[in-house]
């Protein structure tokens, strides 16, 4: 593995609600490496896009990040994204570290064609004559597939369809060549044929350009085909970060063995699925110690009291589990 | 297998969309739909966003007028049925929706959705505080629910109050429209469990709507493929599974991403260029043809009827020809 480009650390985001402090991340940490495809997966409300955005600040109110550090490396230097002032960070989104969110139609302006609003983010962060913006932007459609990029870059989003829009927010996120692409939830609503579509452009991008993306998803599917390691979360913490394989081979918090337990194989001749007994708690008032424990079938009395700390059962392997206290390395 | 319980021949549900002042164009949901449904058994209608699903079900149990086509129950013919019958065939025939925020009135008690529909019927329940009980011990809720409020629910419990809501009227034949669609896996597991060991309990037949193939394997017998309107495949779900026939079917289940990252990275990747048609402007000849990585020069100019290849198997290509 080679070395990282982001360390997330002890990150907490909270929202000030009327109905009470919403704790929605709560001491996270992980770190994303040069080229690697991280997945960050779980149940809704899990917390995984608040954690994706607040790498870059992009927290909306009532929310406060409480604490933690981003450490994102700019040649040898590590800076903190979590204390830069505003307008260095707004250099750093947009052309290091850019976002493609789930929803296209709203991250595209209704009032713009598709090239214009490509080569006005060539323009935010580049010295560039507006011509030569211009051609960089088809240059930019024609490498995430949208057929004829010179007649597409004059349409109007309203004038393209689902699949065709996403496609352009792929270009736009890509056409500063950024360290560091954010896709959060890229394919939800989307076709599996254009989903296939999606994965491979993505790949393709990666390999090509060598920036490393965080991979936001519910979809266990997707975090196999794509993710090289993979976080997972529940009620505001990562409970388990390990390797694609491992998470699905020989996954160690119960609550990943769940998760991966009642995803339907379609390969394979299944009786029945296995849920997940209870509910998703509550994270304004979330269980004491462990957030797992009133679904967890091998709880025991500490896991109650305490909150279990990250134990490095491998190299590469970490895991918040009682279960595993006194396994570490 | 037994008698159909359910066939629609050539079914067709079109839309009028006005364009300009006086032409008019047909958005065509559902457009020339022919399958038989046996006693007993779960059909799995698969497809993609927008290509007819909805509308195939809704049309199938009358609750939208066709455009065409027919429609037999018990090899009845539905279309010509009497008030009395029709009425009879909304009470055998029921619908469970993808969303399940929307499908409940908030102002209703559980008790009150439920009961709703067998009073309206007439249906002798005996005593129908007991009646509703037993019902919500079937689909996994508890007696405490009675006179609670859809708000004071999760996602997946409102489901099973959906659910509960069908079989009070001691359906013959149920559709489930994406019921798992808006679920968490870890609920859409307790809830796919739960509908199939009622399926067998009470003998219903029924149709399952999904865009998960996953999902719609692990819940049916038989699966029709559906693309732009049409059923292009049909098969028995465990032989579609290991074999496609049609070009469609093949891209499609090639590339659902599988939950095991070997087994997903070493497949072999049929990836198709493109995006389905608009089923207002639909393609001369097969309607997969500009995606079509096989395709000759008749698909292009005749449209291919859905043939039998055995009786596990309908293919609407022509390949197969
Ligand atoms: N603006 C807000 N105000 C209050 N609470 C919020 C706000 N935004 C997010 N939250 C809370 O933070 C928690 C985490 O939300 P987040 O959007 O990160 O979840 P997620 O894992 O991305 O879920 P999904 O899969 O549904 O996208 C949730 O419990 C949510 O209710
Ligand atoms: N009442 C309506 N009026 C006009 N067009 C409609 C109507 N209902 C559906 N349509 C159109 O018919 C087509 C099929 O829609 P339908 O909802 O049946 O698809 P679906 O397969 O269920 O999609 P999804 O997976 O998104 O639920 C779509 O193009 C849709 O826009
Ligand atoms: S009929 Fe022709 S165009 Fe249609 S799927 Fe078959 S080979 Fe392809
Ligand atoms: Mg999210
Ligand atoms: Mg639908």
């Amino acid at each position: 593995m080679s070395d990282p480009i982001l360390k997330v650390e002890d990150l907490r985001v909270y929202f000030y609600t009327y109905a009470g402090v919403v704790k929605a991340v709560d001491g996270v940490s992980f770190e994303v490496y040069n080229k690697e495809v991280f997945g960050l997966i779980g149940e809704t409300g899990c917390g995984k896009t608040v954690t994706s955005r607040a790498i870059t600040r992009l927290i909306p109110d009532p929310g406060r990040i409480e604490s933690g550090r981003a450490l994102f490396r700019i040649n040898s230097r590590w800076v903190d994204l979590l204390k830069l002032p505003e307008d260095e960070l707004r250099k750093i989104r947009g052309s290091m570290i850019t976002y493609v969110f789930q929803d296209p139609t709203s991250a595209l302006d209704p009032l713009y064609t598709a090239g214009y609003q490509i080569v006005e983010t060539i323009l935010a962060h580049n010295k560039t004559h507006p011509r030569e913006a211009w051609s960089k932007a088809i240059e930019t459609l024609r490498r995430v597939l949208i057929p004829e990029p010179e007649i597409r870059a004059r349409s109007y989003p309203h004038e393209l369809s689902g699949g065709m829009k996403q496609r352009v927010v792929a270009g736009a996120s890509i056409v500063n060549e950024p360290r560091l692409l954010v896709a959060d939830e890229p394919t939800t609503n989307v076709d599996v044929t254009i989903q296939a579509q999606m994965i491979e452009l993505l790949s393709q991008l990666k390999n090509l350009k060598g920036m490393s993306i965080i991979l936001v998803t519910h979809n266990m599917g997707l975090i196999a085909e794509m993710a090289d390691r993979v976080a997972v979360m529940y009620a505001g913490k990562i409970v388990e970060i390990a390797d694609v394989n491992t998470i699905f081979e020989e996954p160690l918090h119960p609550y990943t063995q769940g998760l991966i337990n009642c995803v339907p194989d379609p390969t394979k001749e299944l009786k029945e699925l296995y849920p997940i007994a209870g509910t998703v708690p509550d994270l304004i008032n979330p269980p004491s110690g462990c957030r797992f424990w009133p679904r967890c079938s091998r709880a025991m009395d500490i896991c109650k009291r305490e909150a279990p700390p990250g134990i490095n059962v491998s190299e590469g392997h970490r895991v918040e589990c009682w279960l595993y206290a006194g396994s570490g390395l | 297998m037994s008698e159909p319980l359910l066939s629609i021949r050539n079914l067709k549900k079109y839309f009028p969309v006005r364009r300009f002042l006086l032409a008019k164009d047909y958005v065509k949901a559902v457009d020339g739909v022919s399958f038989d449904i046996y006693e007993g058994e779960m059909f799995g209608v698969v497809g993609e966003s927008g290509c007819g699903k909805t509308t195939l079900g809704r049309t199938v149990l009358l609750l939208t007028p066709p455009t065409a086509g027919e429609i037999y129950y018990r090899g009845e013919d539905v279309l010509k049925y009497d008030n009395k019958k029709m009425i009879e065939f909304r009470r055998k025939t029921q619908i469970v929706f993808q969303d399940p925020y929307s499908s409940l009135d908030p102002r209703q008690t559980i008790f009150d959705v439920i009961i709703e529909g067998p009073r309206y019927h007439g249906i002798d329940v005996g005593d129908p505080e007991e009646f509703v009980i037993s019902l919500l011990r079937k689909v996994g809720l508890e007696e405490y629910h009675l006179y609670r409020y859809p708000h004071e629910f999760s996602g997946g419990q409102k489901q099973r109050i959906a659910i509960a809501r069908a079989l009070a009227m001691n359906p013959e034949f149920v559709v489930f429209d994406e019921p798992t669609s808006a679920l968490d896996v870890s609920v859409q597991a307790s809830i796919l469990n739960m509908i199939k060991q009622l399926q067998k309990e009470l003998g219903l037949t029924g149709m399952f709507i999904s865009h998960d193939l996953a999902v719609v394997k692990f819940m049916s017998q038989r699966i029709g493929v559906m693309y732009v309107g049409k059923i292009v495949e049909i098969g028995d779900s465990d032989e579609l599974f290991k074999e496609q026939l049609h070009p469609y079917t093949r891209a499609l289940f090639s590339s659902i991403p599988i939950p095991n990252p070997q087994k997903t990275r070493l497949r072999k990747k049929i990836i198709i260029r493109g995006e389905p048609p608009s089923p207002i402007h639909l393609p001369k000849g097969c309607r997969f043809y500009p995606r079509c990585p096989y395709a000759m020069p008749i698909c292009k100019v005749e449209e291919p009827d859905l043939i039998e290849i055995n009786a596990n198997r309908h293919v609407a290509c022509w390949l197969y020809r």
